[in-house]
């Protein structure tokens, strides 16, 4: 199941609800959660309070909010690019914001989707599950690659 | 004898030679006839001695053919009647071959002669109309001097007059002198000196307030001075008019330039300042030796100075007007901004002279200016940062103003999923409000983010060819699905110029008001159609809805205009802003022609994108 883990980043309670009730719906585990930019990149990392991989393991896909504290979403996104071990890894941004730059923006540094948060609840499954379904069914993944040098906390290596 | 020899051709007078040869035939015919009738008086002596008059005549007028023609046909006339034997060609002794051979020889003789005579003859002739010509010629010369109406003079080395030709002689009189006597002692001494020096030389002198001037070209060989003179008075008045003018408008022009508060100035063809007005020199405070030349850009400010330098050579090397602004140092020490202009000056012979410039102090109008750049960069930033400012601001209402508004839909909704059944009627009415006020503000803040969009995005405008544009917006809006919407294009619908994104935003809110506003029961029917007018194409949209009062068809336009109930038709009252927005960003125009209870024609005016 470790090959199939899902990291969520995202700040909002409520957001971080409906995301683990729409997986639960479709029968899937429950995603990892950090609630802002910094963590994610430590959880990415295996640092403290995330060093366990059996209880934190590396994800197989990252679903991430734009608008967080701490490290805006595409600072996280730039640093996760800019890691060798990290580049292949798939990340789906999910947001609130429409706006054609944060949408431009977030291709060229390399997410993989962008997704508009559905209103209504009932969308928000219909979404995760076609995207799960082609991340977890139809793509093959690139080969994780947990055991990577450690980089510095802004997640780069030298 | 060599001329005579050496001229080649006698000069053939045609008719002349034709009439003389004539003659010499009809002599030598009556020379036979004569004889034939001297005959019994004569006997058949002197054979020959009328035909040799004839060589003679012909020797003498004719060309030698002619003249062996001549002496031929004597010969063999002579021989055919006067020789024995009569009327034959022979000849019968020794004697008649001696008198045939005398007149052979004394006719080649004669007309030898002859012809020597014709051509000496004529040559003395070309000599002498030579000479008359000659002669002619230089009494024709003789004549020059005596019809100048000048003086023309001739003076020898000791000073006496020895020619003065008429038009000479009220000189004469104010020399008191003729011809024979002594010129005046002054041009005595003068002439001496050209003499010596063997110069022609030149002299000015007024006699009874007449102007001459007087040339003199020596010949000391021939111990004589030629004098040339002219009466200039009426030329030297002229020309002294004229200089007197030019003074007067020169002077008239530094008057005015000096009264002008322009500061004026020239300079010369090798761009020099030769001169510059009062204002100038009052402005600078410097003497004008200081300012001449290339002085005056000593004052030019360091920083203007290259620019100036550039613009006048350019200007100059093109002969081309400049006009240039820079800081020159006033007299008090402080630079002040001069707009120096300058044309290009030619005189009457359109030769390039120089330069006339003038300059006006336009230092305050250029720190005004300064400030205004100032105000309006400042404005700018300002303006700039509002924009920011709303930009963000727009973009937290998307983000954050969305969230929890997401959430109370989102609750409501799962609530109403798993709680509904437990909950009494009225309660789930309750809930239904929650769940579609916070549906609606939703919708409401996405178009008010598309209106912002709308109203500050770049809008590249592009061919877009309507008829597939359309047809696309059809088939992916499930509203205007053939099961909810009858919608028709009328026709073929052209290629407009406009922004895909705003387009669909247009055609999207226009078809989802035309499908949205009808009567309950009404099934939806509505017709797209165009019209092309010059470079315009006119979209008109027209539905069977519910019509709008012709009161609030001015203002259905506007934000947040909602002309119905929300629970009889939903909407945010913001799709026609939108509309409207949109296509003035893509320079159309909108309007609505509507009557209560008879439909709606909403049209779209938009560029063509090829002129019909």
């Amino acid at each position: 199941m470790n090959r199939r883990a899902i990291l969520l980043v995202e700040d909002d309670e409520n957001d971080v609800f409906f995301f683990q009730r729409a997986l639960s719906q479709l029968g899937l585990p429950a995603p990892h959660i950090v609630r802002d930019g910094a963590q994610a990149i430590d959880y990415l990392n295996g640092v403290a309070p995330f060093d366990d991989r059996s209880r934190f393991p590396f994800p197989a896909v990252i679903f991430l909010d734009l608008n967080l504290p701490q490290k805006h979403g595409l600072e996280v996104l730039k640093s996760i690019r800019q890691n060798a071990d990290w580049a292949t890894l798939p990340v789906i941004v999910l947001t609130s914001s429409s706006s054609e730059l944060d949408v431009t923006v977030s291709y060229r540094l390399g997410a993989n989707s962008f997704f508009v948060k559905p209103t209504d609840p009932d969308q928000l499954t219909d979404l995760l599950k076609v995207v799960v379904q082609h991340w977890f069914k139809w793509s093959e993944l690139p080969p994780a690659s947990p055991s990577s040098p450690a980089p510095d906390s802004e997640g780069r290596v030298e | 004898m060599d001329r005579l020899n050496s001229s080649p051709e006698l000069p053939v007078n045609g008719t002349g030679l034709r009439r003389d040869a004539a003659i010499a035939l009809i002599l030598v015919l009556v020379g036979l006839l004569v004889r034939r009738a001297l005959t019994p008086l004569v006997g058949l002596n002197f054979p020959y001695l009328l035909f040799f008059l004839a060589v003679i005549y012909s020797a003498w007028r004719c060309n030698w053919t002619v003249s062996l023609f001549v002496m031929i046909s004597g010969l063999l006339l002579a021989d055919w009647f006067f020789l024995p034997p009569l009327h034959s060609f022979l000849i019968a002794d020794n004697s008649a071959w001696f008198g045939l051979s005398g007149f052979i020889l004394s006719s080649l003789a004669v007309i030898a002669v002859g012809q020597r005579l014709q051509r000496q003859n004529l040559l003395l002739q070309n000599e002498l109309s030579e000479r008359l010509s000659i002669e002619r010629d230089l009494r024709e010369i003789a004549q020059f001097p005596n019809q100048n109406p000048s003086p023309v003079m001739r003076v020898s080395s000791d000073g006496k007059l020895l020619y003065a030709n008429p038009s000479s002689s009220s000189l004469l009189v104010e020399w008191k002198t003729a011809v024979g006597q002594p010129v005046p002692p002054e041009v005595q001494s003068w002439l001496a000196h050209v003499l010596k020096t063997n110069q022609p030389s030149e002299l000015e002198q007024t006699l009874a307030g007449r102007i001459y001037t007087f040339t003199a070209a020596p010949f000391p060989e021939s111990g004589y001075v030629n004098l040339y003179s002219q009466d200039i008075t009426h030329r030297r008045a002229a020309e002294e008019a004229q200089a007197r003018t030019l003074r007067e408008s020169e002077f008239r022009f530094r008057m005015m330039a000096d009264a002008s508060p322009a500061m004026i100035w020239t300079s010369d063809e090798q761009q020099l300042r030769t001169w510059f007005n009062a204002a100038w020199m009052e402005f600078v405070g410097r003497k004008s030796k200081e300012e001449a030349g290339k002085g005056w850009m000593e004052n030019i400010h360091p920083d203007d100075l290259d620019r100036c330098n550039e613009i006048l050579s350019f200007a100059f090397n093109a002969r081309q007007p400049f006009e240039m602004e820079y800081r020159l140092r006033h007299h008090r020490g402080d630079f002040r901004w001069i707009l120096d202009r300058g044309t290009p000056f030619y005189d009457q012979k359109q030769k390039f002279t120089g330069y006339v410039g003038s300059c006006v102090d336009v230092h305050d109008r250029h720190l005004h200016q300064k400030e205004l750049e100032f105000e309006v960069r400042e404005r700018t930033s300002q303006l700039q940062a509002t924009v920011a400012e709303l930009e963000s601001f727009s973009y937290s209402i998307a983000h954050d103003m969305r969230a929890p508004l997401r959430a109370m839909h989102g609750f409501g909704k799962i609530l109403m999923q798993e709680a509904g059944p437990k909950l009494d009627a009225p309660h789930r009415e309750f809930l239904r409000r929650i769940i579609s006020a916070a549906n609606r503000l939703d919708m409401l803040i996405q178009d008010v983010l598309n209106f912002s969009r709308i109203s500050r995005c770049d809008l590249p405008i592009e061919r877009i060819e309507l008829q597939p544009f359309i047809h696309d917006i059809l088939v992916s809006y499930p509203d205007f699905a053939p099961t909810r919407a009858k919608i028709e294009i009328d026709g073929k619908l052209p290629a407009v110029m406009a922004n895909g994104a705003a387009l669909t935003q247009v055609i999207s809110n226009l078809l989802g008001n035309a499908v949205k506003f009808v009567a309950s029961g009404v099934f939806p029917h509505v017709r797209i159609s165009s019209k092309t007018d010059g470079n315009l194409a006119t979209i008109s949209v027209h539905d069977n809805g519910i019509g709008i009062e012709h009161d609030a068809c001015h203002r259905i336009f506007q934000m947040f205009q909602r002309l119905h109930r929300a629970d009889l038709y939903e909407g945010t009252g913001i799709g026609l802003a939108i509309v409207r927005k949109a296509v003035e960003r893509m320079g159309g125009s909108v309007s609505v022609e509507s009557e209560l209870g008879k439909g709606s024609t909403f049209r779209v005016v938009l560029q063509l994108a090829e002129a019909q």
